[in-house]
C-alpha cells in the first residue's frame, strides 16, 4: 500500500490562536483512518485545515503534493471532499440540485452517477425533489457524504458524522460508509466521538488531545489501549 | 374605469423598471448578504455611457449593449475590489453598508463631474408613438419595457435554473463554504453575482431614461421603489423582486392618482410606508425565505 | 487569502508601509487622560473658542458656527451609530424638521429662542415615534428604512407647502444680537452656536459614560446577553434614537439662525450622507470625531468649490470608502494613538475609565471570529 494523504508538523488555528500543534498523520490508498478526540481537541480545525478552510502551517501532501496555501477549491479538484460538520447541504435548494453540486468537478455521466447514489441511498430517490432543508438529520448526512463522493474523490473527510442522529441513523451511515470504502476504494479520514463505530470501520486510528497527537496505531491497537478504552469507549 | 385601466398599465411599465433595479438588488443581496446601496447610481452611470456612446453615432441597441458590458465588468470588480476585503463577519455589515454609500455617492459626483447636472435627452429605444391596449392606449417604449424585462426575467431564470453556471451560482450563494469544498470558485461566482446586478441595472438604466431624464440624481428615487419592490417581494427572492415591482409601480400609480394627500408629488411616500409596514409585518416579504440579516 | 499571505512576509519597504497600514486600522482605546488635564482641556478649549470670534472675519465666524452645529449633530449620531450600533442614514430628516419647526415660527412671531426647546420636544418625539418601530429592525433594515426617510425628505417638504411654502423656502431676518451685548450678528450667533456644542459635549459624555453609556455599549455589543443583565434593550435604543433625533433637531434650530432660509433641496440625500462621512470621518463612538468630522463637512465644500461643483461628493464618497480601508476609526482614532504616549504619562488622578470601550466596526480588526471558534 502506498501513502496518499501524509501530515507532517502541521499547525493551525484562527487568527492568534493555535488549535492544532505540531500534528503528523498518513492515510494509505484506500484505507480508513479514524481520529478520535473530545470536543475542543482540534478534530475539526484539522479537518478545515486538510481542505482549505482555514490556514495552516506545516506540510499536507496528497500524493506528495503540497496541499496548505491552496485554496479550497483547488484542493477539492484535487481530490479531496469534506463533509463538514452539521452537514453542509445546500437547505434550500432541492435533493437532485445538491447532487448536481456535488457533480461540478466529476467528468462522468452525471445522470448515471446520480442515479448510482439514489440506488446506495434509496430515501434520497424518494426525496429527489424535496428541499435539502426540509430533509431529516439522517437524510441530510447521507445527502452530504453522496454529494460529497459524487466526483469520485481520492479522500474522504468526514467530520462527526454521527452528530445530532439518532443510533440506528448513525449504525446505517456507518454500514453504508463501510461498505462505499469497500466498493470504491476512496481513502477516508473519518473526525468523531463516536469511537465504537468508527473503530470498527477504520484500519488506524489516532486520539488527538488538547492540539496534539498524542497515540497511534492500528484501530485494534487503540481499542486495546485501557485510557481509550475507558475515555473514548466506556468500558 | 378607463382611468383605472389607464393607470395600471402605467404603473405596470414604471413597475417591471422597478423590479428589475430590485432583481438586481436581490442578486447582490444573495450572493454578499448585503445591500448595495449604489446600485441605483451604478445604472445611473451606465445610462450616460449609453447617452455617450449613442451621441458618438453608435447605435441605440448597441450602445445599450456596450454598457452593459462595462457594468458588467464594473459590478465585478466592485465585489472583488471594494467588498470582499471586508469578509463576511457580522461586523463587517456596517462597513460595507458605509462602503456602498461611498460609491453612490463617488458615481453621482463622478457623473456631474463628467457630464454636469443639465438633464440629456436620451431617445426611447423603442421608438415613440403609441399602442392601442383595449380602451387604453401605451407608449410604445412602455411596452417595450415591459417586455424586455420579461424576456430578460426569462433569460435569467433559464440561467440560473437550467445552466450548470447558474447552479454553481446559487450554491455559492447559498452556502459558500460548502460550494468551495464541492470545488466551485466561489469568488468568481460572487463576482459573476455583482456582474449580472450591474448589467440589469444598466439595461434599467437605458430604457428609464427617456422617461426620468438623464442627469445623476435621477436613479435615487428609483433606488427607493426598487428597495420597496425587493423588501415586498422578499429581499432573497428573485421572482419576488419582479412582482413586488410591478405591486410598487400599480400601487404607487394608484396612490398618486385617488388619493389626494399623496397626490402626484408626494408618491415616494408609498416606496416608505411599503418598507416601513412589510418589515414590521412581515420582515421576510412575499416570497422571500429569510428575514434581511441583521448587522 | 493566498496573496495576503505573499506580501505579508517581510518584503523591506513595502512590508513596513503594510504594517503602518495595518496598525492604523487597529482600534483604539480612549485616552485615560486624569481628570485635570480633562477639565483643563476642556476649559482651555471653551475658552479660545469664546474669545476667538470678537478677532476673525464675519466669514470665519459663519463657519465656524456651521462645524458647531454639525458637531450637535455628529455627537447626537454618534451616540446611536457609534455607542448604540443603530445605523441612521435619515437625520437629515430631523435636521429638516428641526430647522423648519424654527423658521415657521420664527415667522409666525415667535422669538428665536423660545423655539429652541419647542424644536427639542417636536424632535425627541418624532425621533421616539420613528425608533419604536425601528428598534424592531436589525442592522440593513434600519438603513433602508432611514435611507428611505432621507430620500422622502425633500418631497415631504414640498408636499407640505402650507406650512413651509414649498419649492420657494422661508427667508428670515433673526438671531439679532441683544444691543446690550454690542456683538455683530455673526460674534452673536457664533456665541449661541458655542453654547449649543458645549451643553451638547457635556450631555454627551454624560450620557456615554458611566452606566447609561455601558448600557448602550451592551446593547451594541450583544444585545442578548445585555437583556439578560437587566440592560431594557428595547426602551435603551429608542431613548437613544430620539435623543440623537432631538440633538440634531437642535442642530436644525441653529442652522436657521445662521443661515436665515431654508428650502427643501438643502435637506436631501446628500446631506444625509455628510452626516455620515461626518461620523466616519471624525472616528465612530468617540466625541471629539464629531469635532474633526464637523470641520471635515464644513470646509470640504468650501475648499472644492472652485475645482468642481460635483468636487465636494467626489471628496465625501472617496473618504467614506478609503476611510473604512484605511483607518474605520477616523481622525479620533489616530489622535488616540498619537496623543497615547503623552497622555499616559502625566501625572494625575485618573476617573475610572469610561464604559465606552474600544468601538467596534469592520471586519478587519485583527480579532478572533468568535463563531469560527466554535468549530474546533
Amino acid at each position: 500500500m502506498s501513502t496518499l494523504l501524509e501530515v507532517q508538523g502541521l499547525h493551525a488555528g484562527y487568527g492568534p490562536v493555535e488549535v492544532l500543534r505540531d500534528v503528523s498523520l498518513t492515510v494509505e490508498q484506500g484505507q480508513v483512518a479514524v481520529v478520535l478526540g473530545a470536543n475542543g481537541a482540534g478534530k475539526t480545525t484539522l479537518l478545515r485545515a486538510l481542505s482549505g478552510i482555514i490556514k495552516g502551517r506545516g506540510r499536507a501532501t496528497l500524493d506528495g503534493r503540497q496541499l496548505l496555501g491552496l485554496p479550497s477549491e483547488r484542493i477539492a479538484a484535487l481530490g479531496v471532499s469534506h463533509v463538514p460538520q452539521g452537514r453542509g447541504t445546500f437547505a434550500n435548494m432541492t435533493v437532485e440540485e445538491n447532487l448536481r453540486i456535488g457533480a461540478h468537478l466529476s467528468r462522468g455521466d452525471e445522470k448515471a452517477e446520480i442515479g448510482k447514489w439514489y440506488e446506495i441511498f434509496p430515501r434520497l430517490g424518494d426525496r429527489r425533489t424535496q428541499q435539502a432543508g426540509s430533509l431529516s438529520g439522517g437524510e441530510q448526512q447521507m445527502l452530504a457524504v453522496a454529494r460529497a463522493l459524487m466526483p469520485g474523490p481520492r479522500l474522504l473527510l468526514l467530520d462527526e458524522p454521527s452528530l445530532g442522529l439518532a443510533p440506528n441513523t448513525t449504525r446505517d451511515l456507518f454500514a453504508s460508509l463501510g461498505r462505499i470504502n469497500a466498493e470504491t476504494g476512496t481513502a477516508m479520514l473519518i473526525v468523531e466521538q463516536n469511537a465504537h463505530l468508527a473503530l470498527d470501520i477504520g484500519s488506524t486510528a489516532m486520539l488527538l488531545e488538547a492540539g496534539r497527537m498524542v497515540s497511534s496505531g492500528t484501530a485494534q491497537e487503540l481499542r486495546d489501549n485501557d485510557d481509550i478504552r475507558r475515555a473514548y469507549l466506556g468500558y | 374605469m378607463e382611468l383605472f385601466l389607464q393607470q395600471l398599465l402605467d404603473g405596470l411599465a414604471t413597475g417591471a423598471l422597478y423590479g428589475a433595479l430590485a432583481l438586481s438588488v436581490v442578486l447582490v443581496y444573495r450572493a454578499s448578504g448585503i445591500v448595495n446601496f449604489a446600485q441605483g447610481e451604478m445604472a445611473m452611470f451606465a445610462a450616460f455611457l449609453t447617452w455617450q456612446a449613442h451621441t458618438w453615432g453608435v447605435p441605440l441597441v448597441l450602445a445599450i449593449g456596450l454598457s452593459m458590458l462595462i457594468a458588467f465588468a464594473f459590478g465585478a470588480g466592485v465585489e472583488r475590489v471594494l467588498i470582499r476585503p471586508f469578509g463576511t463577519t457580522a461586523a463587517a455589515h456596517l462597513s460595507l453598508i458605509i462602503v456602498t454609500l461611498g460609491l453612490m455617492l463617488v458615481l453621482t459626483s463622478g457623473a456631474g463631474w463628467t457630464w454636469g447636472y443639465l438633464t440629456k435627452q436620451v431617445p426611447p429605444v423603442f421608438g415613440e408613438g403609441v399602442v392601442d391596449v383595449g380602451a387604453s392606449a401605451m407608449s410604445r417604449q412602455a411596452l417595450g419595457i415591459i417586455l424586455a424585462v420579461a424576456v430578460m426575467s426569462v433569460l435569467l431564470y433559464f440561467l440560473f435554473q437550467k445552466t450548470r453556471l447558474g447552479l454553481d451560482m446559487r450554491a455559492a450563494a447559498s452556502n459558500p463554504e460548502s460550494a468551495r469544498l464541492s470545488g466551485i470558485p466561489v469568488g468568481r461566482m460572487l463576482m459573476l453575482g455583482w456582474g449580472l446586478a450591474g448589467a440589469i441595472g444598466a439595461l434599467v438604466g437605458a430604457l428609464a431614461a427617456p422617461q426620468l431624464f438623464l442627469q445623476p440624481n435621477m436613479m435615487a428615487a428609483m433606488l427607493l421603489y426598487a428597495f420597496a419592490a425587493a423588501t415586498l417581494g422578499g429581499f432573497d427572492s428573485p421572482v419576488g423582486a419582479l412582482i413586488g415591482g410591478l405591486l410598487v409601480g400599480v400601487l404607487e400609480n394608484m396612490a398618486g392618482t385617488y388619493i389626494d394627500i399623496i397626490g402626484n408629488d408626494f408618491k415616494q411616500a408609498v416606496a416608505l410606508i411599503i418598507i416601513m409596514a412589510v418589515l414590521l409585518f412581515k420582515p421576510e416579504g412575499l416570497f422571500g425565505s429569510r428575514t434581511v440579516a441583521r448587522v | 487569502m493566498s496573496d495576503e499571505r505573499r506580501t505579508s512576509g517581510g518584503m523591506g519597504a513595502f512590508g513596513a508601509v503594510r504594517q503602518q497600514l495595518a496598525r492604523l486600522r487597529e482600534p483604539h482605546a480612549p485616552l485615560d487622560a486624569p481628570t485635570w488635564l480633562r477639565v483643563a482641556t476642556f476649559c482651555l478649549v471653551a475658552g479660545v473658542a469664546a474669545l476667538l470670534p470678537l478677532y476673525v472675519q464675519p466669514y470665519v465666524n459663519f463657519d465656524l458656527s456651521m462645524v458647531m452645529i454639525y458637531a450637535i449633530v455628529g455627537m447626537g449620531l454618534n451616540l446611536l451609530t457609534g455607542f448604540n450600533g443603530q445605523i441612521s442614514l435619515g437625520h437629515s430628516a430631523f435636521f429638516a424638521t428641526g430647522a423648519y419647526v424654527a423658521a415657521v415660527a420664527i415667522q409666525d412671531g415667535w422669538h428665536y429662542l423660545a423655539v429652541l426647546p419647542v424644536a427639542v420636544v417636536v424632535t425627541f418625539v418624532l425621533g421616539y415615534l420613528f425608533g419604536l418601530p425601528a428598534l424592531r429592525l436589525q442592522g440593513l433594515q434600519l438603513a433602508l428604512v432611514t435611507l428611505a426617510l432621507a430620500i422622502v425628505t425633500p418631497s415631504a417638504i414640498k408636499r407640505l407647502d402650507d406650512f413651509t411654502k414649498g419649492q420657494e423656502g422661508i427667508n428670515l431676518y433673526t438671531a439679532q444680537p441683544p444691543e446690550w451685548t454690542g456683538l455683530e450678528r455673526d460674534q452673536w450667533v457664533y456665541l449661541l452656536c458655542l453654547v449649543g456644542v458645549l451643553v451638547a459635549w457635556i450631555l454627551t459624555r454624560r450620557l456615554s459614560t458611566g452606566r447609561i453609556g455601558r448600557s448602550l455599549v451592551a446593547v451594541r455589543d450583544n444585545e442578548t446577553v445585555a437583556r439578560t443583565l437587566g440592560v431594557r434593550s428595547s426602551r435603551t435604543k429608542t431613548m437613544v434614537f430620539a435623543i440623537s433625533a432631538a440633538y440634531t433637531g437642535v442642530g436644525g434650530v441653529l442652522y436657521v439662525y445662521v443661515v436665515q432660509f431654508v428650502g427643501p433641496d438643502s435637506f436631501g440625500l446628500v446631506m444625509a450622507i455628510a452626516f455620515i462621512s461626518l461620523i466616519v470621518v471624525g472616528g465612530l463612538g468617540t466625541i471629539s470625531g464629531a469635532v474633526f468630522g464637523a470641520f471635515f463637512i464644513t470646509y470640504v465644500p468650501e475648499w472644492t468649490a472652485g475645482i468642481n461643483q460635483a468636487a465636494a461628493g467626489m471628496v465625501y464618497g472617496l473618504s467614506l470608502i478609503i476611510f473604512m480601508f484605511v483607518m474605520p476609526f477616523g481622525i479620533a482614532g489616530l489622535a488616540r494613538a498619537a496623543l497615547r504616549p503623552v497622555v499616559d504619562r502625566v501625572p494625575g488622578k485618573r476617573g475610572l475609565l469610561s464604559g465606552q470601550g474600544a468601538p467596534t466596526v469592520g471586519g478587519r480588526s485583527a480579532a478572533v471570529d468568535e463563531e469560527e471558534l466554535v468549530g474546533s
